[in-house]
């Protein structure tokens, strides 16, 4: 229990330390003065964002140590101790000194329609609290996903243990947008892999709060809160937030910096907005490629409105330059690292993209996974319904956006109008024909989810114009899915309530749950310093040595499956300064082309009682979602 | 060259706040006055509101059924 305390420790004084970076700039740009929440969100928001630029740029200069990140951390909290001291201080003042400023109420305008029922507004926030509740206490475990392990967590593992940002052979991943992984990093320099977990958690909250703000001005505050907890409900989000991974930082991105744009160009408000708005689209570039995508989205929602809106051609395009300047200088850098190592500004993102297209039906390259609903119009008419019903198709169940949205969202027909809601929709329509014709995974689609949902608290609104019968079953309907999508996180979390609640040790957990952990926890107690492992599993983050995975070795050595013997395996191998093997293959499929040729040496050698190779360790792990796997440890002679 | 237009600036006289109001009078007499009844004039016609409702008890339904493998 004490390991949880300490990593939730550390995500709170990283939330700290990054309001105490955000505040000065959110105070100078004097935006949300009277609005406690928005000041809270852009300040954590816009602190990461610095943070991961402070970081990176540490990291190119080889600064990334522990004690280093620790210090600048200690000294943005007592920052933002004696910001909160002051807005406290301030608060007092206006209490007791009543002037015009203290009759500023700290909400925003009220929408002309009455809000909902108390009820109804408690319930849906104590679902939206149950499902945060279920990640929270997913993401209290130490990661065990294969995705978090070999890439996420594993990349920000080897930059704190070289000290530095540096480009990986053979990993192009180690080059693309990293802001997330610096978050990742800074959790791992303080904590480790849970704390890593629990930013991602945090992200999530703030997502969910993001959407709050971007839909006040819209439904207005109190409906707000219902379309924030529409996007904490939505399963795949939820389930995300217990991930290390980078799709809800994106998510979070993409709102803010929608948000802030909306109010400079449909709600006419402020134009210093476009300085957060271009920040956090900045953010969300340094994040993942496929904000690309939603910047394309908002390319075409801009170009609308200004065909729309003559008179006011010259401040929108005046507005466009600045977010797009503070955006490509925020997240530039990234394009900017990746062209020089690679060649390619944005590899491997159009790679992949031309790749698919350029790919027939015959070829090895798995096209039709990455389109599994084909190309024609009714395809996409239907891909609603096929998203909906059949996520696996589309990367997975983990990912699945439930029933809400689908059930819900057709009811746009029969509300009216809203000024501002358009927009949104618009985008989103643009976004999800994007994703369409580009890549069909669903976690592409999160940045869609808080649009939607604020489409989605309108319906609810408009529901109130619905004779009483219908109002109630649809209602009833909906909020039985809604229950739903808050117990699907309390369920995924049964098998690791333990670990979470501290009554299994950590150790015990991933010994349990974690196929390599086992291996990893002989390897690190051994006593040469130079062991160097070559592994046929890319899930490396437990190893506290070095570990080359065998698709990364066999792209070095072209005849490397060449190699007829035992012998000669371990020769090389040695030469090349390796010491150890780690072997995994599906124990239910033998004929696994995975690692092919180290299995059958490591396994000729046994049966011939050879010397080149010696077992350390042998163990299987049944994954529950996947076959049995041997793993074997075995060191080289 | 094409004079640019000079805009018409009405002068605000008690003369034309008047004849606003008798306008107003004139109107008021001989329209109808018709109190909006609460909801009425706003109602969703109930067959699209029970179409709608039949909507989502599929879909929920559907995406059920699909989730528990029925």
């Amino acid at each position: 229990m004490f390991a949880q305390l300490v990593s939730l420790l550390t995500v709170t004084t990283i939330a700290l330390a990054a309001f105490g970076l955000g505040r000065p700039v959110i105070r100078a740009l004097r935006i949300t003065e009277r609005d406690r929440l928005a000041t809270g969100v852009w300040s954590i928001a816009l602190g990461l964002v610095l943070a991961g630029l402070l970081l990176a740029t540490l990291g190119l200069f080889g600064l990334l140590y522990a004690p280093a990140i620790g210090v600048l951390t200690l000294a943005a909290c007592f920052w933002a101790i004696g910001e909160l001291g002051r807005s406290h201080i301030r608060r007092y003042e206006e209490d007791f000194l009543p002037d015009d400023r203290s009759e500023q109420s700290d909400e925003t305008p009220s929408a002309p329609w009455s809000p909902p029922a108390p009820w109804l507004f408690r319930g849906l926030l104590l679902l939206a609290g149950l499902a945060c509740l279920g990640s929270l206490l997913c993401a209290l475990v130490p990661p065990s996903t294969a995705a978090t392990l070999d890439y996420h967590l594993e990349l920000p593992k080897t930059f704190l243990a070289e000290h530095a940002l540096f480009n990986i052979p053979h990993e192009a991943r180690s080059t693309g947008p990293l802001l997330a992984e610096m978050w990742f990093l800074w959790a791992l320099a303080l904590d480790g892999g849970v704390a890593a977990t629990l930013v991602h958690w945090g992200l999530g909250i703030l997502l969910g709060l993001a959407t709050v703000l971007l839909a006040t001005p819209i439904v207005g505050r109190p409906w707000a809160w219902m379309a924030g907890c529409v996007v904490l409900l939505v399963p795949g989000i939820s389930g995300q937030m217990a991930a290390a991974q980078n799709d809800v930082a994106l998510a979070l991105m993409t709102t803010l910096a929608l948000g802030a744009w909306w109010r400079v160009v449909v709600g006419d408000e402020s134009r210093r907005w476009l300085l957060p708005a271009g920040m956090a689209a900045g953010g969300a570039l340094a994040v993942e490629h496929t904000a690309i995508i939603f910047a394309a989205a908002a390319t075409v929602a801009s170009l609308w409105i200004l065909f729309r809106q003559v008179p006011r051609r010259r401040a929108l395009i005046e507005g466009a330059v600045v977010v797009s300047l503070l955006s490509l200088a925020i997240g530039g850098p990234w394009y900017v690292r990746a062209a020089y190592h690679q060649g390619d500004a944005v590899y491997p993102f159009f790679t992949r993209m031309q790749q698919i297209y350029t790919a027939t039906g015959d070829t090895a390259f798995p096209a039709e996974n990455d389109r599994p609903l084909g190309r024609s119009l009714p395809q996409l008419a239907a891909a609603p319904w096929h998203v909906t019903m059949h996520p696996e198709r589309f990367g997975g169940r983990k990912y699945q956006l439930g029933a809400l949205l689908l059930a819900a969202l057709p009811g746009m027909i029969l509300t009216r109008r809203l000024r501002g809601l358009g927009i949104l929709l618009g985008m989103a329509l643009a976004y999800g024909t994007l994703w369409y014709l580009l890549r069909q995974d669903l976690r592409l689609l999160f940045p869609m989810v808080p649009l939607l949902a604020v489409a989605v608290a309108w319906v609810w609104i408009e529901m109130r114009r619905f004779p009483s019968g219908a109002r109630l079953m649809a209602g009833t309907v909906q909020a039985t899915a809604l229950v739903a999508c808050a117990f699907v996180p309390l369920g995924d979390c049964r098998d690791q309530l333990a670990v979470a609640v501290g009554l299994e040790s950590r150790y015990e957990y991933l010994s349990r749950v974690e196929p390599t952990y086992r291996s990893a926890a002989v390897v690190n107690e051994l006593p040469n310093p130079d062991t160097h492992i070559l592994s046929q599993d890319a899930r490396t983050f437990y190893f506290d040595r070095p570990v080359t995975t065998e698709a990364v070795y066999r792209q070095s050595s072209p005849d490397y499956d060449r190699i007829r013997s035992a012998a000669a395996l371990s020769r090389r191998l040695r030469r090349e300064g390796f010491t150890h093997l780690l072997l995994a293959e599906d124990v239910d499929s033998p004929t696994d082309k995975r690692g092919t040729v180290l299995n059958r040496l490591a396994d000729a050698e046994s049966l011939h009682g050879g010397q080149s190779l010696r077992e350390l360790a042998q163990y299987q792990v049944h994954d529950s979602h996947g076959p049995t796997r041997r793993y074997r440890l075995v060191m080289l002679y | 060259m094409i004079a640019p237009l000079r805009e018409t600036d009405y002068p605000e006289t008690r003369t034309r706040k008047s004849l606003h109001g008798a306008r107003r009078i004139v109107a008021s007499t001989l329209l109808e006055h018709r109190q909006p009844s609460p909801g009425e004039a706003t109602r969703v016609p109930a067959w699209q509101a029970w179409l709608f409702t039949a909507w989502v008890v599929a879909a929920v339904v559907v995406c059920f059924a699909t989730v528990l493998g029925l």
